[in-house]
Protein backbone atom coordinates (compact mmCIF):
# COMPACT_ATOMS: atom_id res chain seq x y z
CA UNK A 1 0.00 0.00 0.00
CA UNK A 2 3.04 2.18 0.53
CA UNK A 3 5.89 2.09 -2.13
CA UNK A 4 8.68 4.35 -1.32
CA UNK A 5 10.87 4.03 -4.52
CA UNK A 6 14.60 5.55 -5.04
CA UNK A 7 14.37 8.09 -2.14
CA UNK A 8 17.38 10.06 -1.74
CA UNK A 9 17.62 13.03 0.79
CA UNK A 10 20.10 16.20 1.19
CA UNK A 11 20.12 18.86 3.25
CA UNK A 12 22.17 22.24 2.10
CA UNK A 13 25.49 22.29 4.05
CA UNK A 14 27.57 24.99 2.81
CA UNK A 15 30.56 23.80 4.50
CA UNK A 16 29.90 21.07 2.29
CA UNK A 17 32.11 20.82 -0.91
CA UNK A 18 29.45 20.41 -3.04
CA UNK A 19 27.28 22.13 -0.64
CA UNK A 20 24.43 19.76 0.35
CA UNK A 21 24.57 16.59 2.65
CA UNK A 22 23.04 13.37 1.44
CA UNK A 23 21.23 12.26 4.77
CA UNK A 24 19.48 9.61 2.83
CA UNK A 25 20.36 7.43 -0.66
CA UNK A 26 18.34 4.87 -2.18
CA UNK A 27 15.95 4.30 -0.07
CA UNK A 28 13.15 1.74 -0.49
CA UNK A 29 10.51 0.19 0.96
CA UNK A 30 7.40 -1.57 0.35
CA UNK A 31 4.87 -1.86 3.38
CA UNK A 32 1.81 -4.30 3.05
CA UNK A 33 -1.09 -3.32 4.54
CA UNK A 34 -1.68 -4.13 8.33
CA UNK A 35 2.12 -4.45 8.34
CA UNK A 36 4.38 -3.68 11.59
CA UNK A 37 7.88 -2.03 10.57
CA UNK A 38 10.38 -1.04 12.60
CA UNK A 39 13.37 1.37 10.90
CA UNK A 40 16.06 1.13 13.57
CA UNK A 41 19.68 3.35 13.59
CA UNK A 42 22.05 4.89 15.51
CA UNK A 43 21.09 8.17 16.61
CA UNK A 44 21.20 11.15 13.62
CA UNK A 45 21.44 8.89 10.78
CA UNK A 46 18.43 10.09 9.12
CA UNK A 47 15.68 7.70 10.83
CA UNK A 48 13.14 10.72 11.52
CA UNK A 49 13.90 12.45 8.35
CA UNK A 50 12.82 9.17 6.62
CA UNK A 51 9.71 9.50 8.67
CA UNK A 52 9.16 13.01 7.82
CA UNK A 53 9.58 12.72 4.46
CA UNK A 54 6.95 9.89 3.99
CA UNK A 55 4.49 12.33 5.56
CA UNK A 56 5.03 15.46 3.26
CA UNK A 57 6.61 17.28 6.15
CA UNK A 58 10.01 17.63 4.62
CA UNK A 59 10.37 17.60 0.84
CA UNK A 60 12.20 14.76 -1.01
CA UNK A 61 15.20 15.60 -3.47
CA UNK A 62 14.50 12.61 -6.07
CA UNK A 63 12.49 9.34 -5.51
CA UNK A 64 8.58 8.85 -5.15
CA UNK A 65 6.69 7.98 -2.17
CA UNK A 66 3.18 6.43 -3.55
CA UNK A 67 0.09 5.41 -1.32
CA UNK A 68 -2.23 3.07 -2.46
CA UNK A 69 -5.07 3.90 -0.12
CA UNK A 70 -5.79 0.92 1.77
CA UNK A 71 -8.36 2.12 3.08
CA UNK A 72 -10.13 3.14 0.25
CA UNK A 73 -11.45 7.09 0.10
CA UNK A 74 -9.93 9.55 2.47
CA UNK A 75 -13.45 11.19 3.76
CA UNK A 76 -13.02 12.34 6.85
CA UNK A 77 -9.91 10.82 7.76
CA UNK A 78 -5.97 11.74 6.77
CA UNK A 79 -3.94 9.30 5.30
CA UNK A 80 -1.29 9.40 7.98
CA UNK A 81 -0.95 9.75 11.82
CA UNK A 82 2.02 10.79 13.41
CA UNK A 83 3.26 10.49 17.42
CA UNK A 84 6.21 12.12 17.91
CA UNK A 85 8.98 11.11 20.58
CA UNK A 86 7.30 14.51 23.12
CA UNK A 87 3.85 14.41 23.49
CA UNK A 88 3.82 17.90 21.84
CA UNK A 89 -0.21 18.39 23.39
CA UNK A 90 -1.35 21.52 23.19
CA UNK A 91 -1.37 22.68 27.07
CA UNK A 92 -4.47 25.25 26.16
CA UNK A 93 -6.46 22.32 24.98
CA UNK A 94 -8.07 19.72 27.34
CA UNK A 95 -7.31 16.55 26.17
CA UNK A 96 -10.47 15.54 24.44
CA UNK A 97 -9.54 18.66 22.35
CA UNK A 98 -6.20 17.83 21.90
CA UNK A 99 -7.11 14.53 20.12
CA UNK A 100 -9.93 16.29 18.00
CA UNK A 101 -6.94 18.71 16.65
CA UNK A 102 -6.24 16.63 13.34
CA UNK A 103 -10.06 16.22 12.77
CA UNK A 104 -11.06 19.83 12.43
CA UNK A 105 -10.99 20.87 8.36
CA UNK A 106 -12.01 17.57 7.57
CA UNK A 107 -15.62 18.99 7.02
CA UNK A 108 -17.00 17.00 10.55
CA UNK A 109 -19.80 18.39 12.57
CA UNK A 110 -19.24 19.03 16.37
CA UNK A 111 -20.27 16.67 17.85
CA UNK A 112 -18.80 13.78 14.85
CA UNK A 113 -15.42 15.54 16.02
CA UNK A 114 -16.11 14.95 19.63
CA UNK A 115 -17.49 11.13 19.36
CA UNK A 116 -14.64 10.12 17.50
CA UNK A 117 -11.78 11.79 19.61
CA UNK A 118 -13.55 9.85 22.87
CA UNK A 119 -13.47 6.81 20.82
CA UNK A 120 -9.66 7.45 20.49
CA UNK A 121 -9.17 8.04 23.83
CA UNK A 122 -10.97 5.07 24.43
CA UNK A 123 -8.61 3.02 22.78
CA UNK A 124 -5.93 4.12 24.42
CA UNK A 125 -7.91 3.45 27.94
CA UNK A 126 -8.28 7.14 28.88
CA UNK A 127 -11.74 7.47 28.40
CA UNK A 128 -11.78 9.46 31.83
CA UNK A 129 -9.42 11.55 30.86
CA UNK A 130 -11.21 13.91 27.96
CA UNK A 131 -11.91 16.43 29.89
CA UNK A 132 -8.58 16.94 31.86
CA UNK A 133 -5.28 19.65 30.75
CA UNK A 134 -2.27 17.76 29.54
CA UNK A 135 -0.52 19.46 32.65
CA UNK A 136 -2.57 16.80 34.72
CA UNK A 137 -1.50 13.66 33.24
CA UNK A 138 1.46 11.69 33.41
CA UNK A 139 4.09 11.29 30.88
CA UNK A 140 2.77 7.78 29.79
CA UNK A 141 -0.66 9.30 29.69
CA UNK A 142 0.24 12.18 27.74
CA UNK A 143 2.13 9.57 24.83
CA UNK A 144 -1.49 7.81 25.10
CA UNK A 145 -3.08 11.10 24.02
CA UNK A 146 -1.03 11.31 21.57
CA UNK A 147 -1.40 8.18 20.02
CA UNK A 148 -5.04 8.76 20.62
CA UNK A 149 -4.64 12.24 18.45
CA UNK A 150 -3.18 9.88 15.71
CA UNK A 151 -5.48 7.16 15.55
CA UNK A 152 -8.72 9.63 15.57
CA UNK A 153 -8.10 10.79 12.30
CA UNK A 154 -8.57 7.11 11.11
CA UNK A 155 -5.10 7.21 9.02
CA UNK A 156 -4.17 4.45 6.39
CA UNK A 157 -0.53 4.54 8.17
CA UNK A 158 0.83 5.52 11.80
CA UNK A 159 3.55 7.08 11.94
CA UNK A 160 5.68 6.91 15.27
CA UNK A 161 8.46 8.36 15.35
CA UNK A 162 10.85 6.78 18.52
CA UNK A 163 7.55 7.30 20.50
CA UNK A 164 8.45 5.17 23.91
CA UNK A 165 11.82 6.62 24.00
CA UNK A 166 11.38 9.34 26.65
CA UNK A 167 9.96 7.29 29.12
CA UNK A 168 11.07 5.38 32.15
CA UNK A 169 11.41 1.52 31.26
CA UNK A 170 8.20 -0.02 33.18
CA UNK A 171 6.08 2.65 31.51
CA UNK A 172 7.76 2.09 28.05
CA UNK A 173 6.86 -1.70 28.38
CA UNK A 174 3.60 -1.23 29.38
CA UNK A 175 3.16 1.11 26.18
CA UNK A 176 4.93 -1.09 23.95
CA UNK A 177 2.11 -3.95 24.78
CA UNK A 178 -0.13 -1.50 24.50
CA UNK A 179 0.45 -0.23 20.95
CA UNK A 180 0.91 -4.47 20.01
CA UNK A 181 -2.78 -4.69 21.88
CA UNK A 182 -4.40 -1.39 19.60
CA UNK A 183 -2.48 -2.50 16.54
CA UNK A 184 -4.80 -5.81 16.56
CA UNK A 185 -7.73 -4.37 17.08
CA UNK A 186 -7.26 -1.68 14.56
CA UNK A 187 -5.39 -3.63 12.15
CA UNK A 188 -3.35 -0.18 11.23
CA UNK A 189 -0.29 -0.25 9.06
CA UNK A 190 2.56 0.51 11.34
CA UNK A 191 5.82 2.51 10.50
CA UNK A 192 8.02 2.68 14.11
CA UNK A 193 11.28 4.67 14.13
CA UNK A 194 12.99 3.42 17.43
CA UNK A 195 17.14 3.19 18.21
CA UNK A 196 16.15 0.39 20.62
CA UNK A 197 16.82 -2.91 18.67
CA UNK A 198 15.48 -5.19 21.11
CA UNK A 199 11.86 -2.66 21.25
CA UNK A 200 12.00 -3.25 17.60
CA UNK A 201 12.35 -7.36 17.76
CA UNK A 202 9.47 -7.34 20.38
CA UNK A 203 7.42 -5.13 18.41
CA UNK A 204 7.88 -5.53 14.23
CA UNK A 205 6.96 -7.89 11.29
CA UNK A 206 10.17 -6.57 10.06
CA UNK A 207 13.06 -5.01 11.38
CA UNK A 208 14.67 -2.23 8.64
CA UNK A 209 18.42 -1.45 9.73
CA UNK A 210 19.76 1.89 8.30
CA UNK A 211 23.17 2.75 8.72
CA UNK A 212 26.10 4.87 7.10
CA UNK A 213 26.66 8.46 5.40
CA UNK A 214 24.29 8.71 3.91
CA UNK A 215 22.14 6.19 5.22
CA UNK A 216 21.62 3.04 3.44
CA UNK A 217 19.46 -0.21 4.28
CA UNK A 218 21.76 -2.23 5.41
CA UNK A 219 19.81 -5.24 6.70
CA UNK A 220 16.28 -6.36 6.59
CA UNK A 221 15.02 -9.26 8.77
CA UNK A 222 11.76 -10.64 9.16
CA UNK A 223 10.32 -11.80 12.65
CA UNK A 224 7.58 -14.50 12.42
CA UNK A 225 7.21 -15.60 15.77
CA UNK A 226 3.15 -15.01 16.83
CA UNK A 227 2.23 -12.72 19.03
CA UNK A 228 2.32 -12.29 22.08
CA UNK A 229 5.74 -12.53 22.13
CA UNK A 230 7.83 -13.59 25.27
CA UNK A 231 10.55 -10.22 26.15
CA UNK A 232 13.32 -13.10 26.66
CA UNK A 233 12.45 -15.29 23.62
CA UNK A 234 15.46 -16.89 23.13
CA UNK A 235 15.03 -16.12 18.82
CA UNK A 236 14.39 -12.86 19.03
CA UNK A 237 17.03 -12.03 21.45
CA UNK A 238 19.42 -13.99 18.93
CA UNK A 239 18.09 -11.55 16.45
CA UNK A 240 18.70 -8.58 18.37
CA UNK A 241 22.61 -9.37 19.50
CA UNK A 242 22.45 -10.21 15.19
CA UNK A 243 21.29 -6.57 14.09
CA UNK A 244 23.39 -5.29 17.19
CA UNK A 245 26.62 -6.53 15.73
CA UNK A 246 26.44 -5.82 12.56
CA UNK A 247 25.12 -2.28 13.87
CA UNK A 248 28.84 -1.84 15.76
CA UNK A 249 30.77 -3.71 12.74
CA UNK A 250 29.61 -1.04 10.40
CA UNK A 251 30.66 1.54 12.82
CA UNK A 252 33.98 0.20 13.43
CA UNK A 253 34.34 -0.21 9.38
CA UNK A 254 33.99 3.17 8.98
CA UNK A 255 30.91 2.75 7.53
CA UNK A 256 29.23 5.34 9.27
CA UNK B 1 41.83 33.50 63.80
CA UNK B 2 44.94 34.29 62.28
CA UNK B 3 43.87 34.35 58.60
CA UNK B 4 42.89 37.52 56.93
CA UNK B 5 39.15 38.64 57.43
CA UNK B 6 37.64 37.04 53.94
CA UNK B 7 35.75 39.35 51.44
CA UNK B 8 32.28 39.97 50.77
CA UNK B 9 30.76 37.38 49.07
CA UNK B 10 30.73 39.10 46.05
CA UNK B 11 27.20 40.34 44.36
CA UNK B 12 25.26 39.79 47.20
CA UNK B 13 26.14 42.55 49.58
CA UNK B 14 26.18 40.11 51.91
CA UNK B 15 29.08 39.84 54.24
CA UNK B 16 31.34 36.51 54.20
CA UNK B 17 30.21 33.82 56.50
CA UNK B 18 31.69 34.50 59.99
CA UNK B 19 32.48 38.24 59.31
CA UNK B 20 30.86 40.44 62.29
CA UNK B 21 28.37 42.26 61.37
CA UNK B 22 29.53 46.26 62.76
CA UNK B 23 26.15 46.53 65.57
CA UNK B 24 26.36 50.51 64.55
CA UNK B 25 24.95 49.73 61.04
CA UNK B 26 21.56 48.71 62.75
CA UNK B 27 21.34 50.71 65.80
CA UNK B 28 21.81 54.18 63.22
CA UNK B 29 18.38 52.80 61.31
CA UNK B 30 15.56 55.48 63.10
CA UNK B 31 12.66 53.46 64.50
CA UNK B 32 10.53 52.09 62.30
CA UNK B 33 7.60 54.05 63.84
CA UNK B 34 8.51 57.70 62.65
CA UNK B 35 9.41 57.22 59.48
CA UNK B 36 5.83 58.30 58.54
CA UNK B 37 5.76 61.02 60.77
CA UNK B 38 9.29 61.76 58.40
CA UNK B 39 7.59 61.91 55.44
CA UNK B 40 4.83 63.77 56.27
CA UNK B 41 6.64 66.41 57.75
CA UNK B 42 8.82 66.40 54.28
CA UNK B 43 5.40 67.50 52.88
CA UNK B 44 4.72 70.05 55.28
CA UNK B 45 7.93 71.56 54.92
CA UNK B 46 7.46 71.66 51.27
CA UNK B 47 4.26 73.11 50.95
CA UNK B 48 5.11 76.06 53.94
CA UNK B 49 8.16 77.13 51.38
CA UNK B 50 6.18 76.72 48.25
CA UNK B 51 3.48 79.00 50.54
CA UNK B 52 5.74 81.85 51.36
CA UNK B 53 7.88 82.00 48.13
CA UNK B 54 4.91 84.17 46.57
CA UNK B 55 3.89 85.91 49.94
CA UNK B 56 7.14 87.11 50.65
CA UNK B 57 6.75 88.44 47.25
CA UNK B 58 10.66 86.42 45.60
CA UNK B 59 7.84 85.58 42.88
CA UNK B 60 5.11 87.26 41.48
CA UNK B 61 1.33 84.61 43.02
CA UNK B 62 0.71 84.91 38.82
CA UNK B 63 3.44 83.22 38.28
CA UNK B 64 3.38 80.61 41.47
CA UNK B 65 0.41 80.68 42.85
CA UNK B 66 0.64 79.78 46.92
CA UNK B 67 -1.07 76.15 47.45
CA UNK B 68 -3.53 77.57 49.43
CA UNK B 69 -4.95 79.33 46.74
CA UNK B 70 -5.38 75.57 44.77
CA UNK B 71 -8.82 74.44 46.51
CA UNK B 72 -10.88 77.68 45.48
CA UNK B 73 -9.55 77.44 42.00
CA UNK B 74 -10.52 73.60 41.73
CA UNK B 75 -14.19 73.92 43.17
CA UNK B 76 -14.23 76.55 40.88
CA UNK B 77 -13.10 74.65 37.62
CA UNK B 78 -15.46 71.83 38.74
CA UNK B 79 -18.41 73.56 39.34
CA UNK B 80 -18.14 75.39 35.81
CA UNK B 81 -17.31 72.02 34.06
CA UNK B 82 -14.26 72.54 32.60
CA UNK B 83 -12.48 70.52 34.68
CA UNK B 84 -14.90 67.46 33.75
CA UNK B 85 -14.59 68.22 30.17
CA UNK B 86 -11.06 68.38 30.18
CA UNK B 87 -10.96 64.93 31.41
CA UNK B 88 -13.59 63.37 29.52
CA UNK B 89 -11.63 64.67 26.54
CA UNK B 90 -8.48 63.48 27.91
CA UNK B 91 -9.85 60.21 28.67
CA UNK B 92 -11.16 59.66 25.16
CA UNK B 93 -8.23 60.54 23.18
CA UNK B 94 -6.27 58.74 25.87
CA UNK B 95 -8.54 55.20 25.03
CA UNK B 96 -8.34 55.79 21.13
CA UNK B 97 -4.32 55.81 21.20
CA UNK B 98 -4.44 53.15 23.70
CA UNK B 99 -6.50 50.92 21.05
CA UNK B 100 -5.39 52.11 17.85
CA UNK B 101 -1.59 51.24 19.11
CA UNK B 102 -2.24 48.37 20.81
CA UNK B 103 -4.73 46.62 18.05
CA UNK B 104 -1.94 47.72 15.55
CA UNK B 105 1.27 47.19 17.04
CA UNK B 106 -0.20 43.77 18.20
CA UNK B 107 -1.27 43.15 14.30
CA UNK B 108 1.80 44.63 13.03
CA UNK B 109 3.98 42.07 15.64
CA UNK B 110 2.12 38.94 14.56
CA UNK B 111 2.11 39.56 11.12
CA UNK B 112 6.67 40.18 11.08
CA UNK B 113 6.76 37.22 13.21
CA UNK B 114 5.51 34.71 11.05
CA UNK B 115 7.42 36.23 8.14
CA UNK B 116 11.03 35.92 8.15
CA UNK B 117 11.06 38.01 5.11
CA UNK B 118 9.04 40.80 6.43
CA UNK B 119 11.10 40.96 9.40
CA UNK B 120 14.03 41.64 7.23
CA UNK B 121 12.15 44.04 5.04
CA UNK B 122 11.11 46.03 8.15
CA UNK B 123 14.33 45.70 10.62
CA UNK B 124 15.89 48.73 9.23
CA UNK B 125 13.49 50.94 9.05
CA UNK B 126 12.11 49.80 12.72
CA UNK B 127 15.38 50.86 14.06
CA UNK B 128 15.80 54.12 12.54
CA UNK B 129 11.98 55.05 13.64
CA UNK B 130 11.90 52.73 17.58
CA UNK B 131 14.47 55.24 18.97
CA UNK B 132 12.66 57.97 18.20
CA UNK B 133 11.27 59.53 21.85
CA UNK B 134 7.48 60.86 21.99
CA UNK B 135 8.40 64.13 22.90
CA UNK B 136 10.14 64.41 19.86
CA UNK B 137 7.21 63.74 17.78
CA UNK B 138 5.82 66.24 19.26
CA UNK B 139 6.54 69.26 16.60
CA UNK B 140 5.70 66.42 13.42
CA UNK B 141 2.20 65.74 15.41
CA UNK B 142 1.57 69.32 15.73
CA UNK B 143 2.44 70.07 11.87
CA UNK B 144 0.00 67.74 10.54
CA UNK B 145 -2.09 67.51 13.17
CA UNK B 146 -2.24 70.72 14.14
CA UNK B 147 -3.42 71.62 18.10
CA UNK B 148 -5.85 69.05 18.09
CA UNK B 149 -6.87 65.92 20.62
CA UNK B 150 -6.05 63.73 17.28
CA UNK B 151 -2.38 65.20 17.70
CA UNK B 152 -2.16 63.73 21.25
CA UNK B 153 -3.96 60.75 20.06
CA UNK B 154 -0.68 60.48 17.74
CA UNK B 155 1.38 60.82 20.40
CA UNK B 156 -0.19 57.83 22.59
CA UNK B 157 -0.38 55.68 19.61
CA UNK B 158 2.94 55.58 18.69
CA UNK B 159 4.05 54.84 22.35
CA UNK B 160 2.06 52.05 22.48
CA UNK B 161 2.54 50.82 19.28
CA UNK B 162 6.00 50.03 20.04
CA UNK B 163 5.53 48.47 23.32
CA UNK B 164 2.82 45.84 21.88
CA UNK B 165 4.48 45.44 18.41
CA UNK B 166 7.98 44.40 20.21
CA UNK B 167 5.77 41.73 22.64
CA UNK B 168 3.62 40.09 19.62
CA UNK B 169 7.03 39.80 17.87
CA UNK B 170 9.15 38.10 19.96
CA UNK B 171 5.94 36.09 21.32
CA UNK B 172 4.94 34.79 17.96
CA UNK B 173 9.22 34.18 17.66
CA UNK B 174 9.39 32.39 20.91
CA UNK B 175 6.54 30.02 19.73
CA UNK B 176 8.00 26.33 19.53
CA UNK B 177 8.57 25.25 16.14
CA UNK B 178 7.37 21.89 16.60
CA UNK B 179 4.05 22.49 17.90
CA UNK B 180 4.40 23.83 14.23
CA UNK B 181 5.24 20.69 12.77
CA UNK B 182 2.66 18.92 14.76
CA UNK B 183 -0.06 21.55 12.60
CA UNK B 184 1.50 20.09 9.54
CA UNK B 185 1.27 16.47 10.47
CA UNK B 186 -2.22 16.94 11.24
CA UNK B 187 -3.43 18.37 8.18
CA UNK B 188 -3.40 22.25 9.11
CA UNK B 189 0.14 23.74 7.00
CA UNK B 190 -1.79 26.84 5.76
CA UNK B 191 -0.55 29.86 7.23
CA UNK B 192 -3.77 31.13 8.65
CA UNK B 193 -4.60 27.88 10.32
CA UNK B 194 -1.26 27.60 12.01
CA UNK B 195 -2.40 31.08 13.38
CA UNK B 196 -5.49 30.73 14.72
CA UNK B 197 -4.60 26.97 16.07
CA UNK B 198 -1.17 27.42 17.17
CA UNK B 199 0.48 31.12 17.19
CA UNK B 200 -2.40 33.16 18.72
CA UNK B 201 -2.83 30.30 21.63
CA UNK B 202 1.02 29.88 22.23
CA UNK B 203 1.84 33.52 22.11
CA UNK B 204 -1.49 35.33 23.88
CA UNK B 205 -0.02 35.07 27.45
CA UNK B 206 3.35 37.17 26.19
CA UNK B 207 0.75 39.48 23.67
CA UNK B 208 -1.55 40.63 26.63
CA UNK B 209 1.72 41.15 28.67
CA UNK B 210 2.22 44.12 26.06
CA UNK B 211 -0.89 45.09 26.16
CA UNK B 212 -0.66 45.57 29.80
CA UNK B 213 2.66 47.60 29.79
CA UNK B 214 1.39 49.48 26.99
CA UNK B 215 -1.75 50.42 29.12
CA UNK B 216 -0.24 50.43 32.46
CA UNK B 217 3.09 52.84 32.22
CA UNK B 218 3.61 54.48 28.83
CA UNK B 219 -0.15 54.98 28.26
CA UNK B 220 -0.38 56.93 31.41
CA UNK B 221 2.81 58.71 30.72
CA UNK B 222 1.46 60.36 27.23
CA UNK B 223 -1.72 60.92 28.78
CA UNK B 224 -0.40 63.16 31.84
CA UNK B 225 2.13 65.00 29.31
CA UNK B 226 -0.63 65.19 26.75
CA UNK B 227 -2.92 66.76 29.57
CA UNK B 228 -0.24 69.11 31.25
CA UNK B 229 2.28 70.15 28.53
CA UNK B 230 -0.51 71.45 26.61
CA UNK B 231 -3.34 72.39 28.31
CA UNK B 232 -4.83 73.37 24.80
CA UNK B 233 -5.65 70.11 23.80
CA UNK B 234 -7.00 69.19 27.27
CA UNK B 235 -10.03 71.76 27.17
CA UNK B 236 -10.00 71.91 23.23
Amino acid sequence: MIEIRDLSLAFPNPAAADGRTVVLRDFNLSVAPGEFIAIVGASGVGKSTLLRVVAGLVPTNSGTVSHAQGGGDLKGRRPYGMVFQDARLLPWRTVRSNVAFGLEGLGLSRADRRRRAEEALALVGLADKAGRWPHQLSGGQRQRVAIARALAVDPDLLMMDEPFGALDAITRQTLQDELLDLWRRTSKTILFVTHDIDEAVYLADRVILLAGSPATVRSEDRITTARPRARDDSAARALATRIRDRLSDLMDGGGI
Amino acid sequence: MTSPPSPDQPGTGLPAPGKRIPPSAFLAKPSRRYRGLWAALGVIAFLAIWEAVPRLGLVRPVLLPPPSAIPTAFVAEVRSGQWTDAILHSLVHYTWGLVLGSVGGIAAGVLTGMSRRLEDFTSWVVRLLRPIPGLAWVPFAIIWFGVTPTAATFIIVLGVFWINYFAALGAVQAVDRDLLELADAFGHPLTLAKLVKIVLPAASGAILGGLRTGWARPGCRWWRRSCSACPAWASA
